[in-house]
C-alpha cells in the first residue's frame, strides 16, 4: 500500500473517468483506484500532497459544512511552497477569488453534519475493531441495477 | 424544464466562484425557473472525500437530497460538474439499495437530519436549457444574439463521465453546449480536447500533470479562432481562468482567452449587463470577447 501511496500512485488520478467509460471488460478502474485511495487514506497514510488535499475536504465539511479554500493551497503543498505562490494568490484576491480566511462562510445546521460525521466515524471504528471493515458490497440485485 | 428546483449552489458558487450563482439565478428568472434555496446544505464533498471517506461522503450527499425533498422538490439542479457526479452517484446507490437507504436514514434521523426516500433527481442546468421546453425558452429569451463571436466548449468530464451515471449525451460527441451557443447565436468552434480533462482535481497535488492537460484545450481553442471558452463547471473554469497564466508560462505562449460560465453567456445573450454577470470577477481580462458582445466591436 506504500507503493501506491507515493508518486504514481493513487493520487496522481485525474477523475477524468476515461478509463471507466472506455474499459471493454466494465472493471470502472478509476472505481478501484478510489477504493485503493479509502484504504491508504484510513490507515493513516497522509503525507501524499494528494492525500492531505482530501483531508483538507474531510476536515472543511466538520468545521464550516463548506470547503475551506483559503487552507486548500498551505495544507497541500506546505507553507513554504504556499508563501512562493503569494504573487498567484494575490492575483485571485483581486479578482475577489479569495474568500476571508478569518471569517469562513458556515452552513446553517452545522451542528447535523458535524454530528453525522463523528457518528460514521464511531460507526467504522467499531466495524474495524470487530474485522468486519471493508468496502461494503451491496446485495447482487442492487449491483445489477446500478450497472444498467 | 421544470418550473421550479432544489437549488444546489454547491461550494465555489457560494464562495470564489459567486459569479456563477449570481448569473444562474439571474438567468433563471429569464427563464422562469424558480429556484428554492436548501438552508443547510453542505459541500458534496467532492472526489477527494468520496475517494478518502466513501461513508461519510455517502450520508453528506443522502443529507442535502433529503433536505431538497423535505422543501416538496422532486428535482435537484446543479450548476457543478463534480456536484452533479458526486449526487447522482450517491442517489444511484440510495435508489438502488433499500437496506442501504434504510442505514443511511437510521444514521440521518440519530442526528436530527430529514430522512430521503430516494425521490428526487438531481439533474445540471446544462440539461435543462439543451433540450425540450427549456432550449425553447432559451431561444425566446436571446435576444440580443452574439453574432460574431466565436466561443469554445469545454465540456470537463463529470458531466459526460461515467455515462452509467451520467446519461444525457454521446460522451463522445456531446452537442449539448454547442446547441447552447448556437441559440445564443454565437459561433460553437470545435476542436479535439473539448471533452477532456482540466486537471483541476490535482492542480495542487500533481501540478505539472495537471498544467499539462490545461495547456492541451487553451491551445486548441486559440488555434481554432476562439474568442472565448464557455464551461458548465465552476472548478474547470477555475483552471482554465485563474491558472491560465501559469499554463502560459509553461507552454510559453500567450493565451489571453476569457473563460465564461454556461450561465454568463446566456445571460449575456438574454441581455443581463456585464456588471450584472459580474464579468470583473475573471482573472483574465475578458475585454476583447465582452467588447464584442456589448459594443459589437
Amino acid at each position: 500500500m506504500v507503493g501506491r501511496s507515493g508518486p504514481h500512485g493513487v493520487w496522481d488520478c485525474t477523475r477524468c473517468y476515461f478509463c471507466n467509460q472506455r474499459c471493454p471488460k466494465g472493471v470502472h478502474p478509476r472505481d478501484a483506484i478510489a477504493k485503493v485511495g479509502a484504504a491508504i487514506y484510513q490507515a493513516g497514510m497522509h503525507s501524499d500532497p494528494g492525500a492531505r488535499h482530501a483531508k483538507v475536504f474531510v476536515k472543511s465539511t466538520h468545521k464550516t459544512g463548506y470547503l475551506l479554500e483559503t487552507n486548500l493551497v498551505p495544507e497541500t503543498v506546505g507553507a513554504i511552497n504556499a508563501i512562493k505562490d503569494i504573487p498567484f494568490a494575490l492575483k485571485l484576491a483581486r479578482a475577489g477569488k479569495v474568500p476571508n480566511p478569518l471569517r469562513p462562510h458556515s452552513a446553517n445546521k452545522l451542528d447535523e453534519v458535524r454530528k453525522l460525521h463523528k457518528l460514521i466515524e464511531a460507526q467504522e471504528q467499531a466495524a474495524y475493531a470487530e474485522g468486519t471493515a471493508g468496502p461494503r458490497r451491496p446485495p447482487e440485485e442492487a449491483q445489477a441495477k446500478e450497472s444498467e | 424544464m421544470k418550473s421550479s428546483y432544489a437549488y444546489y449552489p454547491g461550494c465555489l458558487a457560494s464562495l470564489s466562484q459567486k459569479e456563477l450563482d449570481t448569473s444562474t439565478r439571474a438567468i433563471a428568472e429569464k427563464l422562469g425557473m424558480t429556484l428554492v434555496d436548501i438552508p443547510g446544505f453542505t459541500c458534496c464533498g467532492a472526489g477527494d472525500v468520496h475517494e478518502a471517506r466513501p461513508e461519510y461522503y455517502l450520508h453528506l450527499n443522502a443529507r442535502i437530497l433529503g433536505q431538497a425533498e423535505q422543501l416538496g422538490q422532486d428535482t435537484l439542479m446543479t450548476i457543478c460538474n463534480v456536484c452533479t457526479l458526486n449526487l447522482r452517484q450517491a442517489n444511484k446507490k440510495l435508489q438502488a439499495d433499500p437496506d442501504l437507504l434504510e442505514r443511511v436514514n437510521r444514521n440521518l434521523k440519530e442526528v436530527g437530519a430529514a430522512s430521503y426516500s430516494g425521490g428526487v433527481e438531481v439533474r445540471h442546468l446544462l440539461w435543462e436549457i439543451a433540450e425540450g421546453d427549456g432550449y425553447e425558452r432559451l431561444k425566446e429569451i436571446a435576444q440580443r444574439p452574439l453574432v460574431g463571436v466565436k466561443i469554445a466548449p469545454f465540456y470537463g468530464c463529470q458531466i459526460l463521465r461515467p455515462s452509467r451515471l451520467l446519461g444525457f449525451e454521446d460522451p463522445d460527441r456531446p452537442q449539448s453546449l454547442e446547441r447552447i451557443i448556437e441559440a445564443c447565436g454565437a459561433e460553437a468552434v470545435d476542436y479535439p480536447s473539448k471533452i477532456k480533462c482540466c486537471g483541476f482535481p490535482i492542480v495542487l497535488a500533481r501540478s505539472e500533470v495537471a498544467l499539462g492537460e490545461l495547456i492541451q484545450p487553451l491551445v486548441e481553442a486559440k488555434e481554432a479562432g476562439a474568442d472565448a471558452m464557455v464551461t458548465p463547471c465552476p472548478l474547470c473554469h477555475l483552471s482554465l481562468d485563474a491558472w491560465q497564466g501559469k499554463a502560459s508560462r509553461e507552454a510559453d505562449m500567450e493565451f489571453n482567452l476569457p473563460i465564461f460560465h454556461l450561465a454568463q453567456l446566456v445571460g449575456a445573450a438574454a441581455g443581463l449587463s456585464y456588471d450584472e454577470l459580474q464579468f470583473k470577477r475573471h482573472v483574465v481580462r475578458t475585454y476583447p470577447a465582452t467588447d464584442k458582445i456589448y459594443q459589437g466591436a
